[in-house]
């Protein structure tokens, strides 16, 4: 596979991420783009053999610490989406529809640098070293900060979810 | 581990995502059976990783933004880069060639425009596109064309651009830009870690000599010569050790044409 094609395989990793990360599809849709363009013009500075998704979210990364500097950037929105509320309203068990409802609203609540950490590690699968690259932070930071995440997320959660885990990979 | 009431959270995180080895799995795995507790928080973070995908996986034929599929189609970026050195290289071979052109002209003492206007300019270009996060260079979507040789034609002169490789900085692109009302050109490097250096270029006016100087304007720093045809200005915030060999870079490149 060449640089090229594996870069357009992560697409979907970095549409998702950007997407839970910014809460706004517009916002997502500008970083994914930015990032594609300089990943792009950049490709001949990819080694082969490395990670792609992490060199993509360290790029992204960039891009994206740029974009906080801009006073122009909106803050993410804690309500829910339109899009992810028809998701939830299509789940079956009530006492689930409460706990996804919970759940984003939780995350929405989270200090940036503990959703990020979350959602690379829980949504996008990266191990916690390509965690730490693509942030530019050790990797006992990541561990601390997921911990964090993952427990004001259980406690948010807790009471509503109790229900019996069925498929859990 | 043994000795302890509960799991650290370290221990949970790392078995939840599977960043365990397979001894240590194994012994989270029998700690957690006589552990309720652990296991419910265990059960507790796999479950939120299930739900964290119902909430935010996208659907399978979700299409690409129309944005992203341009950055993708205009692969004018990726077209020219390759082969602009080459490019650069036969510029420069045509430039010597026509040496009236390059030593002929008879550059008499300045008058007006004193190169730091010159170079205040090439700094300010710098200052506002380099910053630029992700479109810093301008290149057109089907653009078929070699972006060098194109603003080379706008200048009506072939522009040489220095090869910053030793440096680390790479060409990524070039815009347009107006300089007082004549068409000047402005090229953008960069390198691994996203920093950037601009060369301004613009016809020259007879002001600037053809060995580089320098002059520093806070944080940023500009090397600026000419090769009679065209005036250079090379901005940016370089590092001590990039100046170096930016400036030892350049200083080759000018000798090596004084003794062709």
């Amino acid at each position: 596979m060449d640089k090229r094609t594996a870069l357009v395989a992560e697409l979907p990793h970095l549409m998702r991420y950007a997407r839970s990360l910014t809460r706004d599809a517009d916002q997502a849709n500008d970083l994914v783009q930015d990032t594609t363009t300089r990943a792009l013009s950049r490709l001949n500075l990819f080694q082969a053999g490395t990670n792609m998704r992490a060199w993509l979210f360290t790029v992204m990364h960039n891009l994206h610490r740029q974009n906080l500097r801009k006073s122009s950037r909106r803050a993410a929105p804690t309500q829910i989406s339109e899009e992810i509320e028809n998701r939830i309203a299509a789940v079956d068990d009530a006492t689930q529809r409460l706990a996804l409802r919970d759940l984003d609203r939780a995350m929405a609540e989270l200090p940036e640098e503990q959703r990020q950490v979350l959602l690379m590690i829980s949504l996008e699968d990266m191990s916690y070293q390509d965690t730490a690259t693509a942030l530019g932070i050790p990797v006992g930071t990541v561990m601390s900060r997921l911990a964090r995440a993952r427990e004001r997320l259980r406690k948010a959660v807790e009471g509503q979810s109790r229900p019996q885990l069925r498929s859990v990979t | 581990m043994t000795e302890a009431e509960h799991l650290s959270d370290m221990d949970i995180n790392a078995y939840v995502d599977g960043e365990l080895d397979a001894q240590e799995l194994a012994q989270i795995e029998i700690w957690l059976a006589d552990h309720p507790l652990d296991a419910a928080r265990v059960h507790a973070y796999k479950l939120q990783r299930l739900q964290l995908h119902m909430l935010y996986d996208l659907p399978k034929d979700m299409p690409l933004p129309p944005g992203v599929r341009e950055a993708l189609a205009d692969s004018g970026v990726r077209r020219w880069l390759p082969g602009w050195r080459q490019i650069a290289a036969g510029v420069m071979l045509l430039a010597i060639g026509g040496a009236g052109g390059f030593w002929g002209n008879n550059v008499g003492q300045l008058q007006a425009d004193p190169s730091n206007q010159f170079v205040n300019r090439a700094i300010n270009a710098y200052a506002v596109y380099a910053y630029e996060g992700a479109r810093p260079v301008e290149i057109s979507a089907n653009d078929e064309t070699d972006y060098v040789t194109w603003l080379s034609d706008r200048l009506g002169q072939p522009i040489r651009t220095p090869d910053l490789t030793p440096a680390g900085f790479e060409l990524i692109g070039g815009r347009l830009v107006n300089d007082r009302g004549e068409p000047a050109a402005l090229l953008m490097y960069e390198n691994d870690s996203g920093g950037r250096v601009t060369l301004y270029v613009r016809r020259s006016s007879g002001v600037l000599g053809t060995s580089f100087k320098t002059l520093a304007q806070q944080h940023k720093t500009a090397i600026y010569w000419s090769d009679r045809a065209l005036d250079y200005a090379l901005a940016g915030e370089m590092k001590e050790n990039e100046l170096k060999i930016i400036k030892k870079t350049i200083s080759q490149a000018i000798e090596a044409r004084a003794s062709t």
